[in-house]
């Protein structure tokens, strides 16, 4: 029947056009991005401090900032969240304390990053008063990726055939020895997928940063982590609001914003490489 | 994996260099741009103070100076009676430096007719009374309303001074004055009010994208334009502010030699290529 | 052996330990938001929480309305999650059924990047872009308003959307999809009666998630909606989300005082929220779960 036909090759059409659309929306922010702040980025503009009003110059200390922030948001969230997702994973019945749980976790995934910025105010900052510093920035930042690292921990774990699992404490390894010998080092890269991801969340979000560390001047680089930090987000944000010369350093948040995604996506390259070899190494 | 901690220990370590006195400032949107310009002077002249610097809005560096989370608070604005009290109530005395002037100059965009306000048209402009252009003998536009949000002393000054209701609900209220005057220049209806320091180049000339109403201060009187420093420092614009500093209690250390700096010629220079207002040295005025 | 079992066991009570750090943590979250957010109930009256107008940092008259914020917030969720929804279920599909796996083993971890993009680079570019050229398109004043945030978040949920889809529709099982081909159906009829009904649950999960992402997104609507405080009349109009609100007002209220418990009380409501849609999405999605083949 014609009329069919020609109905399936409609839907055909709306549902590649779909996909087009997308890809041309994401396509355009890209390549405008990279288009408009390419011709800034280079070595002073990647290696050298903001001069003259930050309206020169480079933006290092922001890159600094945030990989110092992203370091310690990092060290706080993976022990614990590896920790977290190996005794719910391995430790643990499935009852309905563990099903409350893990309930809890993915509905705190979904928190807007703004109250993780509130409550990192409100405790770090104020009542442990660590002040704004990186670290307080960093800890808020672990909170905020704390359930993602803890969810795909668990899914990394899950994969491990139970097989491995059986085999080690068959061959007399206690509980511990297995998950340390066994259990982790074959999971690891799903591990460092999770550690990775949460970082290139980490290092992109703004909101939870706002109070508890970014600043929007600062001409040398932090000298310890109570120190406040210029942060690459933040650098973005107040080139393009506060500014007293939005249209002259517009280059300069172009450049910003290159670097931004150049980070996250070369963090995401890395996840991918590695999901693949571990791909090759486990399952051939 | 062990070797990697280590390395990201000694990372933590690395940035520590030669020991500096740290300087933290937070506080007025309006002043943050120019005390970044002195801040690099300064650290120009003493390699020895790290200066750090956050804007956000006079109230919250206000706040931050209450919570002892900076050295010096930029304040567009004096304290509000709410906060004089909760000062008095935790036995801290604010001392206030004023350090700069400022005039906020009302701009619109170059397209709207008009080239001069009275307070009180400007007063029902952003309460709302005033809703088109054509009441006021311009185009037929709905006014388009930019302002600055709660914790802005710009916002709180013309609270104080200007409105007599509340602003109107419709104000858009940005992040930033840059963003209200970047805003502005494409809006054919725009109005909005900014420190005159953000549309001004160094050597006084306006921005030619945005148009700078004269105001009259009664409905009766000459309407004066905030380009003329003459009436800026007789008084005759009305809009004119002081631009404070406050520390709690007298400036001591690097926070005194810092802000002694701002207050010598030198530092005046730069608020004058920032496009404020120096303050003559004899009128640095210590309240309290 | 012995020492092996006693690293064993402390092994295990260390595991224990950041295992139950890490709940009381984010326990913790939950209730300093909710004790938080409460207390706003017992200093001011529900009626006038939930009035029109917010301005608590008013010191002669503060009010604390959530009302237009709340309808602003969900105003634009829904309208980018109108604009999302089709665009990405329609592209889910497109990948999963439609492309060849060559291109889909590059497609699919390419839009799983554009996830990661920070929220602050489509901000930028909404203001820089699309505001002007919106104003230009409907003839306005000016681009700041809720239809210029709505566009945005969409385009920001849009990769979380399509991957979580793509995954459901990806994983329907061959047999299912080759008996329907091997009676003689065309790749849109088994679309349409096999492969979409069976992952109605992994749809709805990704609409879900697009959605939390959506309701969650500060700096994006701070940079481009204008944050007025009134009730928005139209799409055009310029809004003030929850989440902006929380951001603007987060560093100059006093602590401990009504204003403070009122941004906790925004947050609080967010995370209501999110939750209430999730288990809605959870039941449905077993419900559904049960029905599927």
């Amino acid at each position: 029947m014609i009329s069919k036909r020609i109905s399936h090759l409609f839907a055909f059409a709306m549902i590649t056009s779909c996909l087009v659309i997308v890809i041309t929306c994401w396509g355009f922010i890209l390549i405008n991005v990279v288009y408009n702040g390419w011709s800034v980025i280079g070595w002073e503009f990647l290696f050298k401090n903001p001069k003259n009003g930050m309206t020169e110059g480079g933006i290092f200390s922001a890159i600094f900032g945030t990989t110092m922030v992203t370091f310690i948001s990092c060290m706080f969230s993976a022990p614990i969240g590896i920790a977290c997702a190996v005794y719910l994973n391995e430790y643990t019945k499935d009852n309905w304390v563990t099903k409350l749980i893990r309930a809890s976790i993915r509905n705190l995934a979904s928190i807007p990053s703004i109250v993780f910025g509130l409550f990192g105010l409100a405790v770090f900052v104020k009542s442990m008063g660590f002040g704004p510093s990186i670290l307080s920035a960093g800890l808020t930042l672990g909170l905020l990726t704390l359930p993602i690292l803890i969810t795909t921990t668990e899914e990394a774990l899950r994969k491990v055939p139970s097989g491995l699992r059986e085999g080690a404490v068959a061959l007399g390894a206690t509980k511990f020895e297995m998950i340390i010998t066994v259990l982790l080092p074959s999971s690891l890269s799903g591990i460092f997928t999770g550690i990775v991801l949460s970082l290139s969340r980490a290092a992109g979000e703004t909101a939870p940063i706002l109070l508890t560390g970014a600043a929007f001047y600062s001409r040398y680089l932090p000298g310890s982590i109570k120190d406040e930090f210029m942060a690459l987000p933040y650098h973005l944000y107040v080139l393009s609001t506060q500014h007293s010369s939005i249209e002259q350093v517009r280059p300069l948040a172009y450049g910003t914003a290159v670097v931004l995604i150049a980070l996250v996506f070369f963090m995401n390259i890395m996840v991918f490489i590695l999901r693949s070899k571990h791909q090759k190494k486990f399952y051939g | 994996m062990r070797r990697y901690y280590l390395i990201l220990f000694l990372l933590l370590f690395a940035c520590r260099n030669h020991p500096v006195e740290k300087l933290i400032i937070k506080g007025s949107d309006t002043e943050i741009n120019l005390v970044m310009a002195e801040a690099e002077s300064f650290m120009e002249k003493d390699s020895a103070v790290s200066i750090s610097i956050t804007g956000g809005g006079s109230g919250i560096g206000i706040t931050a100076l209450f919570n002892k989370r900076c050295n010096i608070a930029l304040s567009s604005r004096p304290l509000n009676p709410y906060e004089e009290a909760l000062a008095m109530r935790r036995g801290i005395y604010i001392n206030a430096t004023i350090f700069a002037k400022d005039a906020i100059a009302i701009i619109v965009n170059p397209q709207v007719e008009v080239k001069s306000i009275s307070l009180s048209q400007l007063a029902k402009i952003f309460s709302g009374e005033i809703t088109n252009w054509n009441q006021l003998g311009g185009h037929d536009g709905e006014i388009s309303l930019y302002g600055r949000q709660s914790s802005s002393g710009t916002y709180n000054f013309l609270k104080d001074n200007v409105m007599t209701s509340d602003f109107a609900p419709g104000v858009k209220q940005l992040s930033g004055t840059g963003q209200i005057v970047e805003a502005i220049k494409q809006d054919k209806n725009g109005i909005g009010y900014v420190g005159i320091g953000y549309i001004v180049d160094q050597t006084g000339k306006p921005n030619r994208e945005v148009k700078i109403l004269s105001l009259q201060p009664t409905d009766t009187s000459a309407a004066i334009s905030p380009l003329s420093k003459l009436d800026i420092y007789s008084g005759r614009y009305p809009l004119t502010r002081p631009l404070y500093q406050f520390t709690i209690g007298k400036p001591t250390g690097k926070v005194k030699e810092f802000i002694d700096f701002q207050l010598s010629a030198a530092g005046q220079k730069i608020i004058e290529e920032n496009g404020f207002f120096s303050i003559k040295p004899q009128q640095q005025a210590i309240l309290q | 052996m012995k020492k092996r079992l006693l690293i064993d066991a402390v092994g295990r009570i260390a595991f224990a330990t950041l295992a139950w750090i890490s709940v009381l943590i984010l326990v913790g979250i939950f209730l300093m938001l909710a004790s938080n957010g409460l207390r706003l109930i017992f200093h001011i009256s529900p009626r006038e929480l939930f009035s029109v107008k917010w301005n608590p940092s008013d010191y002669e008259n503060p009010t604390f309305g959530i009302v237009s914020m709340v309808i602003s917030t969900g105003l634009t969720t829904l309208l980018a999650m109108v604009v999302a929804i089709p665009i990405g279920v329609g592209a889910a599909i497109c990948i999963s059924e439609i492309l060849s796996s060559n291109i889909r083993a590059w497609v699919k971890p390419m839009i799983e990047m554009l996830a990661s993009i920070p929220s602050v680079v489509i901000g930028f570019l909404g203001i820089v872009i699309v505001g002007p050229a919106m104003a230009k398109l409907f003839h306005l004043s000016n681009g700041l308003n809720a239809l210029n945030g709505a566009l945005l978040l969409a385009v920001m949920s849009l990769p979380t959307i399509i991957t979580v889809a793509e995954d459901a529709i990806h994983s329907v099982s061959r047999e299912l999809k080759e008996g329907s081909y091997a009676l003689g159906a065309d790749k849109i009829s088994t679309l349409k009666r096999i492969i979409i009904p069976n992952c109605y649950s992994g749809i709805i999960a990704a609409v879900v998630l697009g959605m939390g992402r959506a309701i969650g997104e500060t700096m994006t609507v701070l940079m481009v909606t204008g944050n007025a405080t009134t009730m928005p009349d139209s799409i055009f109009d310029p809004v003030r989300t929850l989440t902006a609100t929380i951001a603007i007002e987060m560093g100059e209220v006093p602590f401990n005082s009504n204003h403070y418990f009122g941004l906790f009380a925004c947050g609080l409501i967010l995370f209501l929220i999110t939750l209430t849609a999730n288990i809605i999405a959870e039941n449905l999605a077993q419900k559904l779960r049960r029905n599927e083949l």
